[in-house]
């Protein structure tokens, strides 16, 4: 490689880099902060994922979704530095057992509160909100935020991740009734719930959590 | 009310419906359900609640002042690099081809009648040019494989390699710009030149060592401290910030710790601590920088580095640009140590360096 200006050609890739990247950084940052839990690594997260993009940046397909491309670096910037392997794994088992037997529509939420039109975890504070999506194991919390914070696609995410849409769906799902669960927790140590409302309802039904595909096939679409 | 004909849908139906993510017929089947089910339309909006309660607090966190301005510095930094690679590889193209040459032709076998370079002249930072005699001798003598670097080997133990770019005189990289098959053609003179400075290179005269540039470069520059204090808290605050364990290293006398931070060397993050005479603090001039990184396909153990044997360890030691830098493994993690001071000094130092 021999660059005819190389000092020019710097300049030009980094202004185009600054005014495409830096625009994501509110929204990488949040997301770091959900990932790694504390403000500094939060920050040298996006920093060194931000650098990565940077040197990675001729390889980006100009046109195609950069916040995608760049969640795509975070998060493998974050598997490889910051996560701690084993010590989530056993909490995912564990927790797996009792999601499968919750029954999907356990309880009718807005029958709890006095008025029916209020979303009985808005009564909630911020700071429980934020901590429950934290206690998620990290399997869970990374989906999580990629689609309810950020607003990616199913296919996005499992770009993103690196795995296939079906395990998308399925670590949503049981993320979000974890999540479901914990709020609930807090809000019956905040008296906004009465104490029965932890209680897990009795499993009915298919306890199974088939997925899409399968059901498609049954149906005979 | 329980919803009996949902068992038969999936649960993650309705998850995927509030997320936009059903096509059109699953979607038409839904529909037509929850118009007339209570329950599921209970179900619904408060799936729906609960993404938009997530979205709203969690989403309005916004980055740190001065985030965005440190990304930039570290954008700077990869620019400086990139630039310094860019040159490298320009003056590599244009100088000597790396490509490996056929058996030295026999009418300048002895390269003692060549003409020389600065010799035995000790340079201010304590790194002395070698006799380029003896590398051109040594390059004679592995005619077969002038770029194996046998120069590096342990017979040349106590000398440092000539690593300095000879300035002046007849060694200057200006006449070797001509592709090797010409060098029939060339004059002796100038083919001699060429022969000179592949030899040069053959010693090593051009450390190809992408991790030892780096490292020196970084060292150079001196990059700003993340995090300051005694090695006790170095230790502590590197914990969990990277893949591997890095140890820091503490020397009982003439070099103390004067902070961390996180960096790279080449594309392998890695823990940079910065030395400095002891009670010079935190601003005081880095005499020495330690890179630590995982690099499992490094290896040590070639011929081509100059060994050296301290602290019960084989130690690569190396010069470039006037700073000894000394590299050692231990199972996957690389050490570089990068230092202004003089090789003497430098191997007093680890010899009774210890880890936190």
């Amino acid at each position: 490689m021999s660059p005819k200006n190389p000092e020019r050609r710097t300049n030009e890739s980094r202004s185009e880099f600054e005014m495409l990247a830096l625009e994501h950084v509110d929204a990488l940052y949040s997301s770091a902060l959900r990932l790694t839990r504390n403000e500094r690594d939060a920050e040298d997260l996006v920093q060194d994922a931000l650098v990565r993009a940077y040197r990675f940046f001729d390889k980006f397909e100009r046109g195609t979704n950069i916040k995608a491309w760049l969640f795509k670096i975070l998060t493998n910037t974050f598997i490889n530095r910051y996560r701690r392997k084993a010590k989530e794994r056993s909490v995912v088992e564990g927790v797996e057992q009792q999601t499968v037997t919750e029954r999907f529509f356990s309880r009718d939420m807005s029958s709890m509160s006095d008025d029916p039109e209020t979303y009985i975890f808005e009564r909630l504070l911020s700071d429980d909100v934020l901590r429950a999506i934290d206690e998620l194991p990290v399997d869970f919390r990374l989906v999580v935020v990629l689609a309810d914070i950020q607003e990616f696609s199913y296919k996005e995410i499992a770009e993103i991740v690196g795995c296939p849409v079906g395990t998308v769906m399925s670590r949503l799902f049981r993320g979000r009734r974890l999540l479901q669960r914990r709020l609930t927790e807090y809000a019956v140590e905040h008296g906004i719930l009465p104490a029965e409302a932890a209680e897990p309802a009795s499993a009915e039904g298919n306890g199974q959590l088939a997925d899409l595909a399968a059901y498609r096939r049954r149906r005979g679409g | 009310m329980k919803c009996r004909e949902v068992t038969g849908f999936l649960s993650a139906c309705l998850d995927a419906y509030v997320d936009g993510e059903l096509d059109d017929r699953d979607c038409g089947e839904l529909e037509a359900h929850l118009a007339e089910c209570e329950s599921c339309r209970e179900a619904v909006r408060n799936q729906a609640r609960l993404k938009a309660l997530i979205r709203e607090r969690a989403s309005t966190v916004r980055a740190p002042e001065g985030l965005v301005s440190r990304i930039q510095a570290c954008l700077d930094e990869a620019d400086l690099e990139e630039r310094a690679e860019d040159a490298t590889v320009l003056a590599r193209n244009e100088g000597v081809s790396s490509e490996p040459k056929p058996a030295l032709p026999p009418a300048l076998a002895t390269l003692d009648e060549l003409p020389l370079a600065p010799h035995g002249a000790r340079g201010s930072r304590g790194n002395y040019f070698r006799d380029p005699r003896e590398s051109m001798r040594c390059g004679c003598e592995a005619q077969g494989a002038w770029l194996s670097q046998s120069c590096g080997s342990d017979e040349q133990r106590g000398r440092t390699q000539m690593q300095r770019r000879p300035k002046s005189g007849s060694h200057s990289l200006a006449s070797p710009q001509v592709p090797s098959q010409k060098w029939r053609s060339m004059p002796l003179f100038a083919s001699m030149a060429f022969l000179l400075v592949f030899v040069w290179v053959a010693a090593g005269g051009f450390t190809h060592d992408p991790l030892v540039d780096d490292a020196v470069r970084k060292h150079a520059r001196g990059l700003p401290l993340e995090v300051t204090g005694p090695a006790e808290s170095l230790q502590r605050w590197l914990r969990d910030k990277v893949d591997f364990k890095p140890e820091v290293l503490v020397f009982p006398s003439g070099l103390e710790p004067l902070g961390a931070r996180l960096s790279h060397v080449r594309e392998h993050p890695a823990v940079y601590i910065g030395y400095g005479r002891p009670g010079s603090g935190p601003d005081g001039e880095r005499q020495a920088s330690l890179f630590v990184f995982c690099d499992p396909s490094f290896d040590p153990t070639l011929e081509r580095y100059r060994h050296r044997h301290v602290a019960g360890r084989s130690m690569v030691i190396t010069n470039k640009n006037g700073f000894n830098v000394l590299l050692w493994k231990e199972n996957e993690v690389v050490y570089s140590l990068v230092s202004d001071l003089e090789e003497r000094e430098l191997f007093e130092l680890i010899q009774a360096a210890s880890t936190q």
